[in-house]
This record gives C-alpha cells, sequence and structure tokens, in this order.
C-alpha cells in the first residue's frame, strides 16, 4: 500500500512539475510580440509630438475599440465600495479625450506591496501604478519598470507631464540614465521635528501661543526644543494621568534631523546634506546623539508611557482618545488643518527643525508603466492626462460630483448631504499620491492659496544636494539584512529614550561594525560619488 | 503487530478484494490529494528561483542563474547562529513540553466521566482557534508595562518590570504561551486513540487488582507509543520551522526582545520586508524543505533501529 501511495505522490510531482513549466512559458513569450508593433507607430509619427497624440486618440476611438488601462494605487482602508462606478466616470473623460477605458484597482497598504509584486510578477494586467510601499528601486532592480523614453514616449504623448515637473524633478526619476517614474505633485520638502499640540490644553496651562506667530497669516510656531521641554513638563504637570508624548518609532530619524538617509536607509547617510556629499555613519553623528540625549531626559522626566515600546496606536488616534498630549509631525502647509481634523480639534504647530528637501523626495513613490503593458502609448496618455485635465483629476482624487462631493459655492467642496468619511463610497484621503492633486477641487476646510503656498514651500526649503540619487544595494544585500536586524535590536530603545545612548549607542556601534558598517558606508560612498560625477555635481 | 502478521499471510486474492473494498476510501481522500497536488507540488519547480536572479521581464526560467548567491545572506551574517539556535531550540523544548502535557491531558480527560468532559475539551481546545493577533493582545493584557494584569497586581508596589525590554523571561513565555494554545489540539490526537482502546483490557486489568496508576503505565501508555512516536516524528520535520505568529506577534515585534525572539521565519519576514527580494526567500524555503526533509528521514532511521514497527516508512 504505501509504495503505491509513494508511486502515486511521484507522480504527481512529475504533472506539477510539467505544469509548472508549460504555463510560466507560455505566459512569458506572448507579451513580447506587442510591444515590436506599438514601437513602429511611435517612430513613424514621432516627429510632431501634439498631432501624434491627437492621431493616436483619433486611431482609437475611429476603430470603436477603446483599450483599457488598468491603474492601481493603495488607501489605508481597503477598496472602497464606489470602484467601479468612479473607473465609469473616468472612462467617460478618458474616452471622449483619448479613446480609452480606464479600470482602478485600489488596494489597502497592509496588502499593496505583497498583491503588486504578485501582479507585476505574475503578468497579471496591470498598466500604470504607484510604486509606493513596493518600493521603486526595488521595481527598477527587477525589472518591473518601462523605460518612459523608449521610442520618445514620454516626449510624444506626455509633453502636459514634462510641463508639470521642473527637469530635475523628473531626473530624479533616473538610474543609470533611464527614466522609470513620474513623481507625484505634493510636498516635497517636509519641515522637520514639528511637535503638535491641542489648543485646549495649551490654554489650560495659559501658555501663550497667540503671540508667537511671526505674521498673523503664519500656520507654524518656529521654536526649539528647550522651549517645547517647558511646555511639555507642564503638561506633565496638569494631567499626569495622560502620556505628555509620543512619537511614531519609524519616523524619528526621518523627520526630527537634518540629515539625509541617501540610499533609502540609515546606514551611512548625509550628516550636512546642504553642503557635504560626505557619507557617514549616522550613529555616531552628534545630531543622533544629541536626539537620543533629548529623549531619555524625556523620558526620565515621565513624558514617555512605559508602554511606548509596543505602542501602534497612531498618534492623532490617542490624542483624540484623550489620553495623549503632544506628538511629532512632519510639517508643511496646510499642516495645522490636517492635524486638526485627525485630532478632532484645533491644535497648534510647532516646529523645531528647518524645511528640507530630501535626495529622495522625487522618486519615493513615483507613478510608472508595466514594463508587461500591451498599449504604453494609452497608458502614456492616460497619466499625460491625470496629470493636466482638472476633471479627470478631481474624480481621481475625490469621486464623482454629487455622490461624493458637491460645490460649496465658495469654491471649495465638501461631502453632499448625508455623507461623511465613514459611508462615502470613495473618500481615500491618499491624494499626496494621486498624480496632481494641484489642480484637483480644494476640499473644505483647505484654503483655496493652498497649492501656491505648496510650490513656495517647496521652492524655498534647502534641498539636499544629493537630490534624485537612487542606490541599488544589491550587491551588499547581506550585509543590509544584518544590519537592519542590529539596528532594529536597540531603535525604539533609544529613539524613545529607554536606555542611556551613552551607554547603549557605543554598545550597538561596536555591533553594527561588526555585521559590516564600514563596508556598507564604503559601497554607498562609491555610488555617490559615481552619481555625481556623472551629473557634474562637485 | 497483530495486523502486520494478518496481512502478511493474506492469500493474493483476499488481497485483491481488500484493493476492492478500499476503493471507496481512496475516493473519499481524492479532494485531500488534490489540494496536495495544487498547494504542495505544482509550485515545486519554483525552487529555481531560489538560485536565480530573477528579473520580471526575463520570466522565472529565463533568469539568470545567480549560483549560491541567494543563500549567502542566511549565513554570512552573526544572526545566523542566532536564528538557527533559537529555532532548533524552541522547537525541541515546544516537542517536549507539549508531548508531556498533551498525553497527560489526554489521559486525564479519558478517565473523566463527569458529563462536564465535554466542557473541558472545548475550552482547552479554544486557544488554538485563536489568531496570533488576538494571542498576542491577551498576554499584553497581563504583560503591558503600564496597564498590565501581572505590573498591578502580582508586582504591586514592588518594581514594575518592562516586560518587553527584558530578555530573561521571553523563552519561558513563550513555551507557557505555546503550550497553553496548542494543548488543547495536540492532546485531541492521543484522547482519541486512546478512546479507541479495547476497554476489556482495563476490566481485566481491574479485576486483577491493578490501580489506576498502574493501569496508564502499564496499558495506556504502551498502548500510545506507536502515535507518540508518529506524532514526534512529524514535530522533528517541522522542527526548521517555526510559528510565525507566535514569535513574531506575541512579543509585539519589540527590537529589544530580538536576540531571543528571532527565528528563521521572523528573520526571513524581516528582510523581505525591507528587501522585497522573492529569490531569497526562496532560498529560504528551500533551505528549511532540505534540512527538515533530512531531519525526518534521519529520525525515522532512528526510529528504525529502535522500534521497527513503529517506523513511519
Amino acid at each position: 500500500m504505501k509504495r503505491k501511495l509513494a508511486l502515486l505522490l511521484a507522480g504527481m510531482m512529475v504533472v506539477g512539475t510539467l505544469a509548472g513549466c508549460g504555463s510560466k512559458g507560455e505566459e512569458a513569450a506572448a507579451p513580447a510580440a506587442e510591444p515590436a508593433e506599438q514601437a513602429e507607430v511611435v517612430d513613424a509619427e514621432a516627429a510632431d509630438d501634439g498631432t501624434a497624440a491627437a492621431e493616436a486618440a483619433e486611431e482609437r476611438k475611429a476603430s470603436g475599440n477603446y483599450p483599457k488601462v488598468v491603474i492601481a494605487y493603495m488607501n489605508f482602508a481597503g477598496t472602497p465600495k464606489g470602484i467601479e462606478r468612479i473607473s465609469q466616470k473616468m472612462s467617460e473623460i478618458t474616452e471622449e479625450k483619448i479613446g480609452v477605458d480606464v479600470e482602478l484597482q485600489i488596494m489597502d497598504a497592509a496588502s499593496y506591496a505583497q498583491n503588486m509584486n504578485l501582479m507585476l510578477a505574475s503578468g497579471e494586467q496591470v498598466d500604470l501604478f504607484n510604486t509606493v510601499s513596493v518600493g521603486f528601486m526595488p521595481c527598477v532592480n527587477k525589472g518591473y519598470l518601462m523605460d518612459l523614453e523608449e521610442d520618445d514616449l514620454l516626449q510624444t504623448y506626455g509633453q502636459d507631464i514634462i510641463a508639470a515637473f521642473k527637469p530635475l524633478e523628473l531626473n530624479a526619476n533616473r538610474v543609470n540614465g533611464t527614466l522609470y517614474g513620474i513623481p507625484v505633485k505634493k510636498d516635497d520638502a517636509a519641515g522637520q521635528f514639528g511637535i503638535s499640540i491641542p489648543a485646549s490644553l495649551l490654554d489650560e496651562i495659559g501658555y501663550d501661543y497667540a503671540s508667537m506667530y511671526k505674521s498673523e497669516d503664519d500656520e507654524i510656531i518656529y521654536t526649539d526644543l528647550d522651549e517645547i521641554e517647558g511646555i511639555l513638563s507642564q503638561l506633565h504637570e496638569a494631567h499626569p494621568e495622560k502620556t505628555t508624548f509620543y512619537m511614531d518609532v519609524s519616523s524619528v530619524v526621518t523627520q526630527c534631523l537634518l540629515i539625509d538617509m541617501v540610499g533609502g536607509d540609515p546606514f551611512g547617510v548625509l550628516n550636512d546634506p546642504i553642503n557635504s556629499l560626505e557619507v557617514t555613519d549616522l550613529f555616531t553623528g552628534d545630531q543622533y546623539m544629541d536626539l537620543c540625549r533629548r529623549m531619555y531626559k524625556w523620558n526620565q522626566m515621565g513624558f514617555f508611557s512605559k508602554d511606548a515600546l509596543t505602542e501602534t496606536l497612531a498618534t492623532t488616534v490617542q490624542v483624540k482618545a484623550g489620553s495623549l498630549c503632544a506628538y511629532k509631525t512632519a510639517t508643511k502647509p496646510g499642516i495645522r488643518q490636517q492635524e486638526s481634523n485627525l485630532c478632532g480639534e484645533p491644535v497648534i504647530i510647532f516646529q523645531c527643525g528647518p524645511d528640507f528637501k530630501k535626495s529622495n523626495t522625487y522618486n519615493t513613490m513615483p507613478w510608472a508603466i508595466n514594463q508587461n503593458c500591451e498599449d504604453p502609448v494609452a497608458a502614456m496618455q492616460v497619466l499625460n492626462l491625470l496629470y493636466s485635465d482638472p476633471d479627470l483629476a478631481t474624480i481621481f482624487c475625490w469621486g464623482e460630483e454629487g455622490k461624493e462631493w458637491v460645490e460649496t459655492g465658495d469654491g471649495h467642496i465638501t461631502f453632499p448631504e448625508g455623507v461623511d468619511a465613514q459611508n462615502s463610497e470613495y473618500f481615500n484621503n491618499v491624494n499626496w499620491e494621486l498624480c496632481n492633486q494641484f489642480i484637483a477641487k480644494i476640499w473644505e476646510g483647505e484654503k483655496l492659496d493652498i497649492w501656491e503656498k505648496m510650490q513656495k514651500f517647496n521652492d524655498e526649503a534647502q534641498a539636499s544636494k544629493a537630490m534624485g540619487f537612487t542606490w541599488d544595494n544589491s550587491d551588499v544585500s547581506a550585509e543590509y539584512t544584518a544590519l537592519a536586524n542590529v539596528y532594529a535590536e536597540y531603535q525604539a530603545q533609544l529613539e524613545l529614550g529607554f536606555v542611556d545612548p551613552d551607554v547603549v549607542v557605543p554598545e550597538m556601534e561596536e555591533r553594527l561594525k561588526a555585521a559590516g558598517l564600514d563596508d556598507y558606508i564604503a559601497a554607498k560612498q562609491a555610488a555617490l560619488d559615481a552619481w555625481a560625477e556623472a551629473n557634474g555635481i562637485e | 503487530m497483530a495486523k502486520k502478521v494478518y496481512k502478511e499471510q493474506m492469500s493474493p486474492a483476499k488481497k485483491k478484494s481488500l484493493m476492492k473494498r478500499s476503493i471507496p476510501i481512496y475516493i473519499m481522500a481524492l479532494p485531500g490529494l488534490i489540494y496536495l497536488f495544487i498547494n504542495n507540488y505544482m509550485p515545486m519547480p519554483g525552487i529555481v528561483l531560489a538560485f536565480k536572479n530573477y528579473k520580471a521581464k526575463d520570466g522565472i526560467y529565463g533568469s539568470a542563474w545567480a549560483g549560491f548567491k541567494n543563500f549567502k545572506y542566511l549565513f554570512s551574517t552573526q544572526d545566523a547562529f542566532v536564528i538557527t539556535r533559537n529555532t532548533i531550540c524552541y522547537n525541541l523544548v515546544f516537542i517536549v513540553v507539549n508531548l508531556i502535557f498533551a498525553v497527560g491531558v489526554a489521559i486525564i480527560l479519558s478517565e473523566l466521566t463527569s458529563k462536564a468532559k465535554k466542557l473541558y475539551q472545548s475550552v482547552i481546545l479554544l486557544p488554538y482557534l485563536l489568531s496570533a493577533v488576538i494571542v498576542s493582545y491577551l498576554v499584553f493584557a497581563f504583560l503591558s508595562p503600564e496597564n498590565g494584569f501581572v505590573n498591578n497586581t502580582i508586582l504591586r508596589g514592588r518594581d514594575p518590570i518592562s516586560w518587553y525590554q527584558e530578555k530573561k523571561y521571553w523563552p519561558f513565555i513563550l513555551v507557557f504561551v505555546n503550550l497553553w494554545k496548542g494543548i488543547g489540539y495536540n492532546c485531541i490526537i492521543y484522547l482519541s486513540t486512546i478512546i479507541g482502546f479495547d476497554r476489556g483490557l482495563y476490566e481485566a486489568a481491574a479485576i486483577d487488582g491493578a490501580t489506576k496508576w498502574q493501569q496508564i503505565t502499564k496499558i495506556t501508555l504502551p498502548l500510545l507509543r506507536p502515535t507518540v512516536i508518529m506524532l514526534t516524528l512529524m514535530a522533528v520535520g517541522r522542527i526548521f520551522y517555526s510559528d510565525f505568529g507566535l514569535f513574531y506577534q506575541v512579543p509585539q515585534n519589540s527590537g529589544a526582545l530580538l536576540s531571543v525572539t528571532n527565528t528563521i521565519d521572523t528573520y526571513v519576514y524581516r528582510g523581505l520586508l525591507e528587501l522585497g527580494d522573492i529569490t531569497m526567500s526562496a532560498a529560504a524555503g528551500v533551505y528549511q524543505s532540505l534540512v527538515g526533509f533530512v531531519l525526518v528521514l534521519a529520525a525515522n532511521l532512528a526510529v528504525k533501529k529502535i522500534d521497527p514497527e513503529s517506523a513511519l516508512f
């Protein structure tokens, strides 16, 4: 009996092997034919940009055969109910303008990267997608992304995209000279070490914040950590039952220090990013030590919850629940409104660091075209429209008029009667990811000149010298894994002040060195130097 | 033993009729076999991924070979020792502790005659049905440094313990949680085996004046031996796999505890979460499977030496 069973299983294995081979082989062969045809069309008409795009659209409309472009992005609430209706609404515009249908695929942040990796690897149809969470460089390394300038694709069909950005912003999405992504129009800089505190609490301790604004128009109070420390100890005294201060561990280094984590990890950073391209160790740098010492002091003063190490609740949710007084946030125009909305009451925003643009600002979450895309011309034209057509952008960001939003009469839009954030069928709150929110309508509560302010903020912020640098660390990925494991052991304890940095940082440093920190930094420096030379940066 | 002798003495004709009678049983097993085929055998060609430098453009079979590069990251770091030690040692302790308690509880349950027996059985099975995330919060309710049960009752007035920062307690916590969660399920098979034993043996023993304890040690345990060996063998085969939920969720992913909670599975997960490299995860999968396979063969061989009747194959 056993032998028969073994034979049966062995047989199954063989069949399994064959089945696996067969299906994969077919898949690999199929898409290869398409791009060649496309290339011819593009070549023939590349001479005149505007007309080529129009002609492609006319041709599709005349044939009555609308290709379907699948657009994927992530939100934090899962697939919205109204996804099909919104896809149709968007298709109405894209059909009329360029003769293409669109279909949305919206996935929850928790599963987006995994799903996208599967879809991209398996050849399922997804044409345009945002690389957030999946990671721009991993996508490039795995060969998922299409060269956007192949046969002048962008130049021919994406004129409005080119117009929407400065060359530098687009060029940040080049890897070894090849353009793989289109950045999102959003806040490109971030105010470092912002602190948000509900106004009601400040009133309670009698803190006069109103006189601290530099001008009437300001929404941020610029101050320093000593001042904040004073406020926090008063809050701690007034509300011993509440947690005085908390910050999300994953963003302490990225949002509190004037450093640039070039290449996307904290192992070797620019400690003086505005002036120098020297990659140095973050953890022995003064900025990091000062931060950890400050947090250690705050923890000793009782500002943190004892549960902070395992806290997973968002800071704003804790404020809303009445269990937290103050938290860290990255600032930008509109931040006071945004945080007030999230906290459910007006907050006051302080900022202790400068506004700063990191090297990865433009390539953290660019939009890209799947290399498997069957009709890159249609995909590029849809993308172009998303960056240039206000009606389409508004539907993409906010949903359908009358169902998800109505005009308020003063230039804003808001929820219709009976609709709110909970029961709306398309309220994603991820407009920072959706191509060009600058041209979409403005939600009530936001100032009408928000995007002019944002542009000014983006233009005026100090920028990293390594702006646009990307790095493929696959040659030192073993070192990276080891380093990440060591850091994970210490990160929360150090950055939330649970251990004395003067004792623990040297201990961590020793283990990081043993895990290959020096080699890793050297590899990063070499890549940065090569990049700087290729781009003519001193 | 008796069964085997009987089988060897069967005539070919008898054997054939036995085959015929088994057909319905095979049909009953068919859905399971199909599932096994789809889930466990069809993906097997994917093993080549572990040796490839995967590019989506070129496909799985078209990508360039990478040799053993993908395995390098598993072994090239100092973590390799820690994660291997944690995985194997925890599992060894789990196997021993779970076995002792599961058999013990099964015997106790089988000896119970009260009507509440079914209730007890359900109650101890319940934790097994909870997801690791819920279990992690049950544990957190006990161990939270600020509001936890332990710090506020047992340790009230004394120095509170920062549970999620202190490594030394976690080997015990994890073994306990694993036992609490798994015991209901583990004892089911033993219990059902015990219930199947011939009651006549116990009655005869009772007439001969055997005490309850003697009945357990002289009848139940020896009869239970083949089941114990088979289940232990299967557990040994999975010694290189760890319960991801237990080691990732229950310690609340606290970095300070990594050196006692990091296992091969959590290490790979953490590495991949950031690197997103499927070839490396394939390599880790191949490594785990190979070692697990060898361990099953070795354990079976050992059993064959000691007690040929109980060996799996």
